[in-house]
């Protein structure tokens, strides 16, 4: 208990008679930042518009929320002024709501005040705290109270609007004669310094634009186990390939926490489907979804070939005398590709100087430009044909996250786990296929 | 009786050592709850209550963490006094 009468007693003694003043520049930069926040508010989504963004809204609503309640505390901070208002100048004040932007906007002659408070760096100003001395512990048990402008940042609103908020017009000018510099205040300015340059490191998103060429290991999944190809090979195990992925993206900052993100990349499903059984000397009557190229048919089986399920191929071989069995043990790989167009809002979760971690959702728009199956078994491979019942563009839903390591101020490093569940694949409906598409890109971002 | 020539003699032992830029650096280094409980409690002598109310916690969080302030700042302090005297 000592203890902790000491450490207090310790800190009350030290900063009682503890003022600092901000340097001029601070105060016109919160000034810029504020009339500047207000313009950036208006900055319209409308150009997006459109179903991503209420969707993706909904979904992020939690945060957005909790965006709202944290008044950044950065342009705050260096700044720990209040005043003892004379009678005079309490007159001027308006009895609600004085935030902090009202009470500096409703003062012409601010920037004059300014000019002065950086002569006056010091003055012996009443403090902040209800010291016993301060004119302010008479008024104990009244309403009056006097905060810190460094905490008003953090406190919530609502309990903001029963204080007043006074700027130092009063004091200072009355003070003047009692100039005198000490270390405390030299060393305070060095902290608001220092303040100062953070802040404008945090400003960082200032940086509207980044632009990022990526490679991706990309894997193609199914939520279903039936076939991609058609649904007489439903029950035939399925697997789905890595790809590669190439692309550049584009990224356009709004906000410190919101940004929206489009590119153009190409994207690459393939799915391998195995057990499969090709007897030569039946025609064709499965897999209807492909579109066979029959050139390829006739110059690698004499023309009519069933290719299906191993068991249905061993039936048909043991009733048609004239079938022969060419393998008991292919697969048929079906690939189709896209180039795709995304178009995807982002949300800083979490950022610091050098590491920053957001959340990437939005939609893609799909433009099929590969499209083909391969039938492969130990003695061959050949491309058969290609798929009939994909739709020429495709839509995928994406969600992921979004790292990035920046090493100087323009360039950052860029990790990019996505998830895309394509909506759209297929034209007709003998496929209960649905696939999706897992992807990791990487890249080098460079911001301007 | 006792305990306040105690406390006093400590008190001075610190006031000589430390800096008043240095608290304020300590006080800057707390994480932001600590820092705001402390600087309200402390520095603006409000009640344990008045800030529950102000911050939206319960009164015992504003006990806890000024006294997790507390207790960081002080270690700090003696880390920083035996510095000292080891210079």
């Amino acid at each position: 208990m000592a203890n902790q009468k000491n450490i207090d007693q310790l800190f009350q003694k030290k900063f009682k008679d503890f003022e600092q003043e901000p340097r001029p520049e601070v105060w016109l930069q919160i000034e810029e930042h504020l009339t500047k926040k207000k313009k950036r508010r208006v900055l319209p989504m409308w150009w997006y518009g459109g179903v991503a963004v209420v969707l993706i809204g909904l979904i992020l609503s939690p945060f957005l929320l909790k965006e709202k309640n944290t008044t950044d505390p950065v342009h705050i901070q260096p700044t720990i002024i209040t005043t003892v208002p004379s009678e005079s100048l309490k007159k001027t004040i308006p009895k609600e709501k004085n935030n902090i932007p009202e009470v500096i906007e409703k003062r012409p002659d601010f920037k004059q005040i300014i000019k002065e408070s950086a002569v006056i760096a010091n003055t012996n100003k009443t403090r902040v705290s209800k010291d016993k001395n301060s004119p302010i512990v008479t008024n104990k048990g009244t309403e009056k109270r006097y905060i810190s402008l460094a905490n008003v940042g953090t406190l919530p609103p609502s309990y903001l609007e029963r204080f007043r908020i006074i700027s130092f017009k009063g004091d200072l000018l009355s003070h003047k004669s009692t100039i005198n510099h000490d270390s405390s205040v030299k060393s305070l300015l060095d902290v608001v310094k220092k303040n100062d340059s953070l802040s404008n490191e945090k400003n960082s998103f200032k940086k509207r634009w980044g632009i990022s060429p990526s490679y991706g290991y990309t894997k193609s999944n199914s939520f279903s186990s039936t076939s991609s190809i058609d649904q007489s090979l439903d029950n035939n195990p399925l697997r789905g390939n890595s790809n590669a992925a190439f692309g550049v993206n584009v990224h356009y900052t709004v906000s410190r926490k919101w940004g929206f993100r489009s590119g153009i990349y190409t994207q690459q499903l393939s799915f391998t489907t195995k057990n499969i059984g090709i007897v030569s000397g039946v025609s064709s009557n499965g897999l209807s979804s492909i579109n066979f190229d029959q050139n390829v048919l006739t110059s690698s089986f004499g023309g009519a070939v069933y290719i299906g399920p191993v068991e249905s191929s061993q039936d048909i071989a043991s009733l048609v005398s004239s079938a022969d069995i060419v393998s008991n043990n292919a697969v048929l790989l079906q690939r189709y590709g896209y180039i795709e167009v995304p178009l995807e809002i982002t949300y800083a979760l979490k950022s610091t100087d050098r590491f920053s971690l957001g959340l990437v959702s939005g939609l893609s728009t799909l433009f099929l430009n590969k499209n083909d199956v391969q039938l492969k078994s130990s003695q061959f491979t050949s491309t058969i044909g290609e798929a009939n019942n994909l739709n020429k563009i495709n839509i995928s839903t994406n969600f992921g996250l979004d790292f990035d390591y920046s090493f100087t101020k323009n360039w950052s490093l860029n990790l990019n786990p996505m998830v895309k569940v394509h909506m759209n694949t297929f034209s007709k409906k003998n496929t209960n296929f649905q696939p999706f598409f897992m992807g990791i890109y990487t890249g080098v971002k460079y911001q301007f | 009786m006792r305990d306040d020539e105690v406390l006093n003699e400590v008190y001075v032992d610190v006031e000589d050592i430390v800096e008043t830029d240095f608290l304020l650096t300590l006080i800057q280094q707390l994480p932001n709850q600590y820092r705001l409980v402390f600087n309200l409690y402390v520095l603006d002598h409000f009640s344990h209550k008045e800030i529950a109310e102000m911050l939206q916690i319960s009164e015992g969080t504003s006990k806890s963490n000024l006294s997790r302030a507390r207790s960081i700042l002080k270690n700090k302090i003696i880390e920083y006094q035996k510095k000292q005297q080891g210079a």
